[in-house]
């Protein structure tokens, strides 16, 4: 059952469609472009603000990049202190 | 007697059959999927109310009592036990599904448990299936964090059965409903806690999940952390202080998965910060929270084994385990990556999916309650979740760099399992209401508004594209990250050497000293008691007088004196 296919290429080789620069530069702008549409869409559609600073414009889109970012450089610090070689509970031969 | 036979008892007998099976694939296959359909079929023939009761040592035990919530939950346990038996199927060590057969008809035997005796019972046999679960792995590794998972539980158990046995004593009832306040009470929310994998006593989840074989990680996700959420749904509804205690869950979930390298790992720590919702919602008390708890933990068990299941899947077909050493799967297992993508999307809240239909609850509940904090914490919590296990997982799992492995899907069964949860992760996300019609109270909530949609748009695009943008300091590293478990696995290892380093020459000092001391004193016993000793001569008349001469002057002073 194991790698019964035949392996990647990994040379340049045509490969998956979804590999290609193109595709992924595609995906890039179309991410861009609705990320902006969602941000727009506050202009219409009036979200119910149950603290005050959930009214301001495009609240949602800010605050979760804001709050993913805050926490990955958390979780980058705390590394630093955490993070141990992964056999640091092996038992010693 | 069939409208009162409990549940359970079908999926118990059927471990019991399992041994017998050995020798037939097919009849092993039929006892292994027949038991958790005749359990579900059995949950929903049972009439609300106290099915049966007895009396037992003066308490009245209630094995089977039935309302919304005990149903709710044993009815997702079944449909767990099922998709986890198809998943299993070629799963080749006879043990692992005896033991979740039990471990399944344990956990629902506590969402139909009617007193505290009952429920400690089921509780306690939980415990011992699940560690037989990860046991039965058969790996060193295994053996030894089922050790500790064990003595974790154990813990709890104690922890739980003092609670229960004080609050006996206390009150003289044993029957489980929400409990009263007091020391007794607080021990058995600790008890249920401990089982949830609150923070501290939480690195046990992480810990042992992780080390069970490929399938037996998919039953471990569902039970023991979501009968702890049914017991305090039950027990303790709106108990303030599982606020706190679940937000701290929920942030500790996602930076440990952020830090995280190995995949099952990565989807342990968001147990803990998915349960973490749940436990806010509980404590949050209201109907809207207490109906999201409920419907996120029935979600919750869903998506999570849908989760388990592709990762169990690509270890099964790679061997591996590590973010770092795979990628790329997409390409060969495109069902898997479908399938995962789907439990993704569900665990995040993308709208269209069964958690946009139920975590959505308990955020609408803090934002109704004006808890300004709680809800602030909740929506970044959310964006956190899409961060770390929303789009981690299948990125690091099935794309990023190729890894050159080009496995297959797995075998049918496998397939057919990730097929049935991953639409029913769609179903409930687009059909909610039937799931909202089995919840505990009415629900007059509509999650699909314009702006809950725009909304959760927003927080989780936006959170996708933090995660791309900051992927350089997201970069896998081949470590594990210190966790609470660190005191009992390295710390106190440490102190008992430290301790005996010291102890063992004052000890061995002692023993030395006492030893020689005693012979210094047979020494000394002997030289005055020995045939030339003092003690041994004859004394003469006229010493004798002498002493006595000076007794009766020291008595005649002394009588002087006292006059």
């Amino acid at each position: 059952m194991r790698n019964t296919l035949p392996p990647a290429d990994g040379r340049g080789g045509a490969g998956h469609w979804l590999t290609w620069p193109g595709t992924i530069r595609g995906l890039w702008w179309g991410g861009c472009v609705v990320l902006v549409l969602v941000t727009l869409a506050d202009l219409v559609i009036h979200r119910h603000a149950p603290v005050p600073i959930a009214d301001t414009f495009g609240f949602a889109s800010w605050f979760g990049f804001a709050a993913c970012a805050a926490m990955v450089i958390v979780a980058k610090v705390l590394g630093w202190v955490l993070k141990r070689r992964d056999e640091f509970y092996e038992p010693r031969a | 007697m069939i409208d009162s036979l409990p549940p359970w008892v079908v999926l118990f007998a059927a471990a019991l059959l399992l041994p017998w099976c050995r020798g037939s694939g097919l009849a092993r296959s039929v006892v292994l999927l027949l038991a958790p359909l005749a359990a579900l079929a059995l949950i929903w023939s049972l009439a609300d109310g106290q099915v049966l009761a007895f009396e037992y040592l003066g308490m009245t035990l209630v094995p089977l009592r039935v309302d919304a919530l005990a149903r709710l939950f044993a009815t997702i346990f079944a449909i767990m036990a099922f998709a986890g038996c198809l998943f299993s199927l070629n799963q080749r060590s006879t043990a692992e599904p005896a033991a979740a057969c039990v471990y399944a008809g344990s956990a629902i035997g506590v969402a139909l448990a009617g007193d505290l005796i009952t429920l400690l019972v089921f509780w306690e046999l939980m415990a011992l299936a699940s560690t037989a679960i990860i046991w039965s792995a058969g790996t060193p590794a295994s053996f030894r964090a089922a050790g500790r998972y064990l003595m974790i539980h154990l813990l709890g158990g104690m922890v739980l059965t003092v609670g229960i046995v004080a609050h006996v004593f206390q009150t003289g009832a044993v029957a489980f409903n929400t409990m009263p306040d007091g020391t007794a009470s607080l021990l058995v929310l600790a008890g249920f806690l401990i089982n949830a994998a609150a923070w501290p006593i939480s690195a046990w989840l992480p810990d042992a999940y992780p080390e069970a074989s490929w399938s037996g990680t998919v039953f471990l996700s569902a039970f023991t952390t979501k009968a702890a959420v049914y017991a305090m749904l039950r027990g303790y509804p709106g108990a303030e202080i599982l606020v706190p205690i679940g937000l701290v869950m929920i942030f500790y979930g996602i930076i440990y998965a952020l830090l995280e390298n190995d995949m099952r790992r990565i989807l342990a720590y968001s147990i803990v910060n998915q349960v973490g919702f749940m436990v806010t919602g509980i404590g949050i008390g209201t109907e809207m929270a207490l109906n999201g708890a409920a419907a996120h933990a029935f979600a919750h068990i869903i998506y999570k084994a849908l989760l388990l299941m592709s990762a169990g899947s690509v270890l099964l077909a790679t061997g591996r385990r590590k973010c770092s050493e795979l990628g790329g799967l997409f390409q060969s297992m495109p069902l898997t990556t479908i399938c995962g993508i789907i439990g993704a999307l569900s665990i995040s809240a993308f709208p269209l999916t069964s958690g946009f239909v139920t975590k959505s609850m308990i955020n609408q509940a803090a934002g109704d309650e004006g808890m300004a904090v709680a809800w602030l914490l909740l929506m970044a919590a959310s964006a956190g979740v899409f961060l770390h296990a929303g789009i981690k997982f299948p990125w690091f799992v099935f794309f990023q760099k190729d890894s050159g492995l080009r496995p297959p899907d797995p075998p049918w069964n496998m397939r057919a399992a990730m097929v049935l949860f991953a639409g029913l992760c769609i179903g409930i996300g687009v059909f909610p209401a039937p799931l909202y019609a089995i919840l505990p109270f009415p629900v007059d909530y509509a999650a699909y508004t314009a702006p809950h949609v725009l909304e959760m748009l927003q927080l989780l695009l936006f959170s996708g594209l933090a995660f791309f943008v900051l992927l350089p300091l997201m970069k896998r590293t081949e470590t594990i990250s210190l966790d609470t478990d660190w005191g009992y696995r390295k710390l106190l290892p440490a102190l008992l050497g430290l301790f005996a380093r010291v102890a063992v020459p004052v000890d061995a000092a002692v023993r030395r000293g006492t030893v020689s001391g005693l012979w210094r004193l047979k020494g000394q016993i002997s030289r005055h008691t020995g045939p030339a000793g003092a003690v041994a001569r004859t004394l003469t008349a006229g010493n004798m007088v002498v002493w006595v001469v000076l007794m009766l002057v020291g008595y005649l002073v002394a009588y002087f004196l006292s006059r």
